[in-house]
């Protein structure tokens, strides 16, 4: 909310500077977002009183201007034609400085300086004519003593409906300055006949409507509103429209409370109710939208029609037009909850509808009635009939709390007698009175604070009051030990660690995703539509682990999303690797390779959704930079991602994982990999993107890897301890063995049968050349292995050597069809 | 006598002039050919020692010690030689070697920790060394621990500052908008004492420079019999000095689930709190010199009813602070799209 200074001023006085009010207000809750000024550029500029206007003699478009500066007389020219003789103006000398940094230029020897518009004085765009003072306006005064001010834009916590006002804001800035607050009251002429010869009121729905008050003012004119009433609304953040239509609104600024003005004459049959909208029943709003209206929805009508949705806009039928001489102004009270309700499904969010959904006190409505209709009576002329109607729900009582000894001190920790919380609420309207010798005190809070409702509110008061930097920092007492990290902690933490070292960067992107994203995944299906439960199923590490969760593959749909980009959550974290790899591969080669470790959700029927930690991992591009000792570089390939996963699932303690080949609906079909645990189970996948979504996606060419896996499952199978088997003192021996296979064969498949055959000695299997060319027949593959040989006991025999060679030669040859072309023995 | 003294004599200019010889000898080869020809079987010391047998016994002891002086003589400075020569050999050898230091070294791979995730990691070490248990909770909430329980009944003002994601799955089913639904789901489940932290995403309605729609959340938790704001106070002042060591500023703000209630800010490292850098207004604090980080205050009384304690015996505080908000402040990042967007040419500055 806008506060301009000037205004407030009116209600307390404040001898505090402009930043220390600002700093006072924000830490007693009223939080200062910012202060604009006005003025400080008017050095040069002072007020002036046109006595004189004649045609320019030269010009014809032009005036010649003769001003009194209060001390002497000074000629201006200008092609403004606004001004008459009377008028006071801003006028600015030869070689003053303008606002926006111009120098004035005498135009012509008869011109001493100009007169300004409100853009030259940096109060708006306008340029239609000179900016008119007020008629009252002292000539030769600096201009920003007279319309120089301070606007505070200040956040008003939804609990302080109180404080969308000048008024409530007055009341605060006494509280906290101990300046007294003065809030002059309103004093009515008032005319015969009484607004009950005028018009008659029935509520209908009181449930809805607590409060119901009315005004008539006849006999008015309606034009534009005086300078100062429209220079306040403008620095509040609101246009001038018409003075009655100003009045209102500058009502509902001060004292918080919306008025509603209309047109006497187009009320049918002189009778208004208030009373729940029809089914099918329309009403046409002031901003010319037509609202279909429902049952739950509250209208001031008259005999016929609706003429207002209550709380919130009114018809455009009764507005107040030029033609408008009598006036009706409506002060009322509306139920919160219904008003917010109404404005929703209505689409309307206004000045009114935002501070009655806040919930606005019962005594509020006839002062800001009174209000209005003196400031009407004043600035449209007119009379104010007799009597006003007031028809209400009896008043609520003043609330009263009970607050014990030492409450407050239990709750802030700083110890403050009777007196001290005296000092610190009363200022802000409580009235406290002491519950004879049991030390509590019966605070009555005062009509504006609905908040206040319990002892703890009081506390706040207090708090806030004292100022939150008065009260002692301490620490809770008692020692409590915090537990232990959860074991799942424990892991994920250092698994992210393992996967930094292991040059991956940890990424941290949405959950929410598109639907198109996923479909995209489909290459071969070029799915159109939202993939189904069993593509989705493809598409997510161990599905089965999901379902074990009591979980489904229906994708999790926002209701109200802020894009189709954001709609979805995630059930795999592949759109968000492919999107940072993307965005990435836009400037770079080098470094990609990115992990994340986060949660992917699957529904449930009947609950919350099953979160599972999901690890995905993408690289692409540049193995290392391309720099004087790599030159050319190489890019990464398959084998890079399976050996992050092999080392991590070996830092994991995994046992027996294998790998087997797979597919993948958006990886390539001859290079994707389940990873398995010895028992089958599936953790997850890895491989190459395919080459026809790569080219899709725009991957410039380069080939990217990506895996996922189900942490959660990954976490269970990891094992914490680990014990070293004691080293061999005896020498190993180690011997190379090629083996001529069919192109077919799978090198796990030579490694599974040479291990089998080698038995316990047999300590290691490393291929080291996979090679197919001549003299490898065609259809073949020669696949050689450094074999390393160790017994625990002794050292082992060349012959014992040659026995397990033959033994693997045997089984080469049974299990995988591989013939033994060449043997060669290391000597270490 | 004649004979021995002519044959030092003779050894005295052997030695002589092989020493002379000595200096003159460049090379490794050269020196082990001058060894040979005055040290070696055949060599010149040798040719004159064999002589000494000739010599009548009485002579021969002084003669035979001044050959052995000459050969020692020879032989130490042969070896000063060698190890010269071997010294001058070697520091070519190794000048030849020389390499350019001044080129690029052999990077091992890194990875690039996330600073959010650094935030949240130093964050939980702070809170655990004041006695606070770390646990974590569903990102997907019922509106009944997102709201309802947590004192925002259904046309509760509050909800205006809460623009919530809902899901089509099911009736009262959200993501959450902050961390403290866990505040019932911990109360529900445990007696006090309590101490928790709760780092996770929350998530709002909300997309611009300052605000992403998801967002990381530490929400705290302590309640006993004798928890006050001063406590509340201490602990968020102490976390401010170890995370950043900067000054805090507490404020009244309004939260329906905390009253009192608090705004705790920090102040902006960028320009020290002064809100602007040489003239232009800190990108990081968009000039206000503080920038907030968490919503704070005492457990509201009907959140504390709400899960079956009661207000009278039982206080305690909570907050719910932002861990993008203290990377950004951190980090010197202007804008919180940056933590979501993984730029790796931001991301390798922070190592």
């Amino acid at each position: 909310m806008k506060v301009p200074l000037r205004w407030l001023y009116e209600y307390v006085d404040s001898t505090l500077p402009i930043e220390q009010l600002a700093e006072r207000m924000t830490l007693s809750g009223t939080l200062v977002e910012g202060i604009e000024r006005t003025g400080t550029d008017w050095d040069d500029i002072v007020t002036a009183e046109v006595v004189y206007l004649e045609p320019h003699p030269v010009e014809d478009h032009l005036q010649l201007a003769t001003v009194n500066l209060g001390n002497r007389e000074q000629m201006a020219v200008t092609s403004a034609s606004n001004i008459v003789v009377g008028d006071r103006v801003p006028f600015i000398g030869i070689g003053g400085h303008l606002p926006d940094g111009r120098v004035v230029e005498a135009y012509g020897f008869l011109s001493d300086g100009m007169l300004l518009a409100e853009d030259e004085l940096g109060l708006s765009e306008d340029h239609s004519g000179i900016y008119v003072l007020d008629p009252d306006t002292p000539a030769g005064r600096p201009l920003a003593e007279v319309l120089g001010d301070v606007v505070f834009d200040v956040d008003i916590t939804p609990n302080r409906p109180d404080c969308l006002s000048i008024v409530g804001l007055a009341r605060e800035v006494a509280a906290i300055s101990g300046q007294h607050l003065c809030i002059p009251r309103v004093r009515l002429t008032e005319s015969n006949p009484s607004v009950n010869e005028l018009i008659t009121v029935q509520i209908n729905d009181p449930d809805l409507c607590p409060r119901y008050t009315l005004r008539a003012v006849t006999g008015i004119t309606v034009g534009p509103s005086p300078a100062w009433l429209v220079r306040r609304l403008h620095a509040a953040g609101l246009r001038s429209v018409n003075n009655v239509v100003d009045i209102s609104n500058y009502v509902m600024l001060e004292w918080g409370q919306p008025l509603h003005t209309f047109d006497l004459d187009k009320v049918s049959n002189r009778q208004i109710v208030v009373r729940r909208a029809q089914s099918g029943e329309t009403l046409e709003t002031l901003d010319g939208a037509t609202h279909y209206l429902t049952p739950d929805m509250l209208l001031i009508a008259d005999a016929e029609r609706a003429i207002g949705l209550a709380g919130i806009m009114g018809a455009a039928h009764s507005e107040i037009t030029p033609a408008t001489s009598a006036v009706l102004i409506e002060s009322a009270n509306f139920v919160s909850s219904n008003i917010k309700r109404t404005a929703r499904l209505a689409g309307l969010r206004t000045e009114a509808s935002m501070r009655f959904e806040k919930g606005l006190p019962w005594y509020l409505p006839p002062l800001a009635l009174d209000r209005a209709a003196g400031l009407i009576a004043r600035i449209c002329g007119g009379v104010i009939h007799r009597d006003s109607i007031d028809i209400a729900t009896p008043a609520p009582p003043r609330r009263v709390i009970k607050l014990a000894e030492g409450e407050i001190s239990r709750l802030l920790g700083i110890h403050l007698d009777q007196k001290q919380i005296s000092a610190n609420l009363q200022p802000s309207g409580f009235a406290l009175t002491p519950e004879g010798a049991t030390g509590s005190l019966w605070v009555s809070v005062p009509l504006w604070r609905d908040d206040i409702r319990e002892p703890a509110n009081l506390a706040g008061e207090v708090a806030r009051m004292l100022g939150y930097d008065t009260i002692p920092t301490g620490f809770p007492s008692g020692a409590v030990a915090a537990a232990p990290p959860s074991l799942p902690q424990r892991w994920e933490k250092d698994i992210r660690h393992f996967l930094l070292a292991s040059g991956l960067t940890d990424l941290m992107t949405y959950s929410l995703i598109s639907a198109s994203s996923l479909s995209t995944l489909f290459v071969r299906e070029q799915l159109e539509t939202r993939p189904d439960p069993a593509q989705l199923a493809m598409l997510v590490p161990n599905p089965e682990g999901v379902r074990k969760h009591g979980a489904q593959f229906d994708l999790l749909q926002l209701t109200n999303p802020l894009s189709s980009e954001q709609e979805l959550l995630r059930p795999t974290l592949l759109p968000g690797l492919i999107k940072t790899l993307r965005a990435n591969l836009q400037h770079t080669q080098e470094g990609l390779a990115f992990f994340e470790l986060a949660r992917c959700y699957y529904p449930r029927p009947d609950d919350l959704p099953y979160e599972r930690l999901t690890l995905g991992i993408t690289i692409a591009g540049l193995r290392d930079p391309r720099t004087w000792w790599n030159n050319p570089p190489e890019n990464v390939d398959f084998y890079d991602l399976k050996g992050i996963v092999q080392e991590l699932l070996d830092h994991c303690g995994v046992p027996g994982y294998r790998f087997e080949a797979a597919q993948h609906p958006a990886l390539h079909p001859g290079r994707t990999a389940h990873v398995l645990t010895d028992e089958g189970q599936h953790l997850g996948y890895l491989g190459e993107l395919h080459p026809t979504l790569a080219s899709s996606l725009d991957l410039k060419g380069t080939h990217a890897y990506f895996l996922e896996l189900d942490a959660d499952l990954l976490q269970q199978l990891s094992t914490e301890v680990y014990q070293v088997q004691p080293v061999s003192r005896f020498p190993v021996i180690k011997r190379d063995i090629a083996v001529i296979v069919p192109k077919s064969v799978e090198v796990a498949a030579v490694e599974t049968a040479i291990a089998a055959a080698g038995g316990y000695l047999l300590k290691e299997v490393r291929v080291f050349d996979v090679y197919a060319e001549e003299p490898v027949p065609t259809g073949y593959k020669s696949v050689a292995c450094a074999l390393t040989l160790q017994a625990a006991d002794r050292t082992l025999s060349d012959f014992e050597a040659d026995e397990i060679f033959k033994h693997i030669s045997r089984q080469l040859l049974a299990d995988v069809g591989g013939r033994v072309r060449d043997t060669s023995i290391h000597k270490n | 006598m004649q004979e021995e003294t002519s044959l030092i004599l003779e050894l005295d200019e052997v030695a002589r002039s092989a020493e002379a010889e000595l200096d003159s000898m460049g090379t490794l080869q050269e020196l082990e050919d001058w060894r040979v020809h005055h040290l070696g079987r055949m060599g010149s010391v040798a040719h004159l020692m064999k002589r000494l047998a000739t010599l009548p016994p009485q002579e021969r002891r002084a003669a035979g010690q001044a050959a052995n002086a000459a050969k020692k003589r020879l032989e130490d400075a042969f070896m000063q030689r060698k190890t010269l020569l071997a010294s001058v050999a070697l520091d070519a050898t190794l000048a030849q070697e020389r390499i350019d230091v001044t080129l690029e070294g052999h990077r091992p791979h890194i990875g690039y920790a996330h600073p959010t995730r650094m935030v949240l990691e130093e964050a939980e070490a702070i809170f655990q060394r004041m006695g606070f248990s770390v646990i974590e909770g569903p990102d997907v909430e019922w509106d009944s621990y997102n709201f309802q329980q947590l004192n925002i009944p259904p046309d509760h003002p509050a909800r205006d500052m809460q623009d919530t994601f809902y899901l089509d799955q099911m009736p009262g089913m959200l993501l959450r908008t902050h961390t403290s639904p866990m505040q019932i789901r911990f109360m529900e489940q445990h007696r006090p004492p309590i101490r928790i932290i709760v780092p996770g995403r929350a998530h709002r309605r909300d997309d611009d420079a300052t605000h992403s729609p998801i967002f990381w959340q530490i929400e705290g938790l302590a309640v006993d019999t004798t928890i006050t704001f001063s406590d509340l106070k201490g602990v968020l002042a102490r976390f401010a000095d170890e995370i950043l060591g900067c000054k805090v500023r507490f404020r009244p703000s309004y939260f329906p689930f905390t009253e009192p209630s608090a705004e705790f800010d920090f102040t902006c490292l960028t320009c020290n709190g002064r809100g602007n850098l040489a003239g232009q207004t800190c990108r990081i604090c968009k000039g206000e010199g503080w920038l907030e980080i968490s919503g704070a205050g005492m457990v509201h009384p009907q959140v504390l009813r709400n899960v079956g304690y009661d207000p009278d015996v039982y206080s305690g505080f909570a907050w719910g602070m932002g861990a993008d908000r203290i990377a950004l402040l951190k980090y010197g990042i202007g804008n919180i799209r940056f933590l979501w967007e993984d730029d790796l040419r931001l991301r390798r500055q922070l190592r």
